[in-house]
């Protein structure tokens, strides 16, 4: 998989009232992009955009290659309760329209290489918040998509466990060669995990800043100076326009 | 457990003394004693007769009940996932939704004739309404967010999909097991209204079945069998109603929320 390259430009969309205006960014193939901005800002829409679940009023989004696979890990997960673990890693595959056998083959790896070996027939309901997040991360990941889009994925998870989640993240990334692109409402996370970042903010969103990071994915206690000064930058950005 | 048991003993036991006391106020003519009526139900359960009234009540609010899934389960979520058919079915739906449906038995009898097939499709009907009812509510008021998941685990290519394949698959893993629950428990809540009119269809037009025990009793003033009519059909109606309760857990064991 050699990741998706995104160019988007001049991104607008409504709903009862203008949500976003003029967003454009692109992303090259096997980086990061972090969006980062207050909650209800219009993340969500943009990821939703780039996922192809909604389209926008304006604007274009131009994948390459064309026929690049998505995938979407949601804000709550979206798991389907009424599916235990392997039924949902499966799901995207019976929809892949792949055969019985390959599908059990790929479920079981991918239940090994997400640390859930074992709770196959475990339903959403009896797993932990981070079980839970790891099994969202495994079924956007088992269609082996070229583009991942994470709606702020560790938002609802204790501290500790979202550290080994987002570093679970950061070797998928930089293992699989993978496109991501995910918001957060944490700059530290945003930091961690974007080769960009992107500040949004506004009536209607726009970008506000855009910055590069040359630390995403590094260790953070080494390159704390260059976090904390990137993180100053970000929190700047923010304040400038409330 | 012991406690279990208590707290089933205690109201139970209430109930049976409750009914002791009564008989001895009525007097055995107008209301047997919880021990005529066990004595007599015990008899019944060796009585061949009464084992066949049995499984032929039995047999036909099972029959109901399954066809009552059958199709409204069905027609329920087609209704909740194509606007079109919604806007043509839910006005007949909801007008006929209040009629109460041990109405139509006159009816079912003079188009089917006196055999099963009336009995049946009287239980069929008292059910599968609420089932319809609430199956296409529940997919209705399904939360968008599992909608919106789902949509986004097609594979790139998705266009390549017919577009009533990927309704199928939606029905199939998304809609269908969301409302599951809700079908479930419309079944569990119209049990006691199956078994009603199942008696109400049994009362006249059959030699066969619990209501016709019960009613031919009531005519023989034989009351500990009167009352053993009506205690099989009560256990009958809580056969049915812990069955959707099993079936509910065993079909949809992580929920739907």
């Amino acid at each position: 998989m050699p990741g998706a390259q995104i160019e988007a430009r001049g991104l607008a969309k409504s709903f009862q009232a203008p949500v976003l205006e003029d967003v454009s960014f692109q992303v090259r193939p096997g980086r990061s992009l972090a969006l980062v901005g207050p909650s209800g800002c219009g993340k969500t829409t943009i990821l939703h955009i780039l996922a192809g679940l909604i389209s926008g009023d304006s604007g274009q989004v131009e994948l390459s290659p064309k026929e690049a696979g998505r995938s979407l890990v949601m804000q709550d997960h979206g798991l389907f309760p009424w599916k235990n673990a392997a039924r949902n890693l499966e799901l995207p595959l019976i929809l892949a329209g792949l055969a019985p056998g390959e599908r059990k083959g790929r479920v079981a790896a991918m239940l090994q290489s997400m640390g859930l070996a074992g709770l196959e027939r475990r339903y959403p309901s009896q797993m932990s918040g981070g079980q839970r997040q790891r099994l969202a991360l495994g079924r956007a990941l088992i269609g082996r998509p070229d583009l991942l889009i994470l709606d702020e994925p560790f938002s609802a998870i204790d501290a500790i466990t979202r550290e080994t989640l987002q570093e679970l993240l950061v070797s998928l990334w930089k293992g699989l060669g993978l496109t991501i692109v995910l918001a957060t409402h944490s700059i530290d996370e945003a930091i961690f995990l974007g080769d960009q970042v992107l500040v949004l903010g506004g009536r209607p969103t726009r970008i506000l800043s855009s910055l590069d990071n040359p630390v995403a994915g590094l260790d953070r206690d080494q390159n704390l100076p260059a976090i904390m000064e990137l993180a100053a930058r970000v929190r700047q950005a923010l304040a400038a326009r409330v | 457990m012991p406690r279990r048991i208590l707290r089933l003993a205690l109201p139970v036991g209430f109930s049976i003394l409750m009914w002791q006391i009564s008989a001895l106020l009525l007097g055995p003519r107008l209301l047997p004693g919880p021990l005529a009526v066990a004595l007599d139900f015990f008899s019944c359960l060796g009585d061949r007769a009464f084992l066949k009234d049995f499984s032929a009540s039995a047999l036909r609010a099972g029959a109901g009940i399954a066809l009552a899934l059958a199709i409204p389960f069905p027609l329920g979520l087609a209704m909740g996932a194509s606007r079109r058919l919604d806007a043509l079915l839910s006005p007949i739906v909801f007008l006929t939704y209040p009629i109460p449906k041990v109405l139509l038995l006159p009816i079912l009898l003079v188009l089917l004739g006196m055999g099963e097939a009336p009995k049946i499709l009287l239980v069929a009907v008292t059910v599968g309404y609420q089932v319809l009812v609430v199956t296409r509510d529940s997919v209705l008021s399904l939360d968008p967010r599992f909608l919106d998941s789902f949509q986004s685990l097609w594979p790139r290519g998705r266009e390549a999909h017919s577009k009533s394949f990927r309704r199928l698959m939606l029905v199939w893993h998304v809609l269908g097991p969301a409302a599951l629950p809700s079908a479930a428990t419309s079944v569990r809540l119209a049990s006691g209204t199956a078994v009603a009119v199942l008696f109400m269809a049994e009362s006249f037009a059959t030699q066969r079945g619990l209501g016709y025990v019960i009613i031919d009793a009531w005519g023989l003033m034989d009351l500990p069998r009167m009352f053993s009519g009506i205690l099989a059909m009560g256990l009958l109606g809580a056969f049915f109603y812990s069955l959707a309760n099993l079936a509910e857990r065993r079909l949809v064991p992580g929920g739907n929320a």
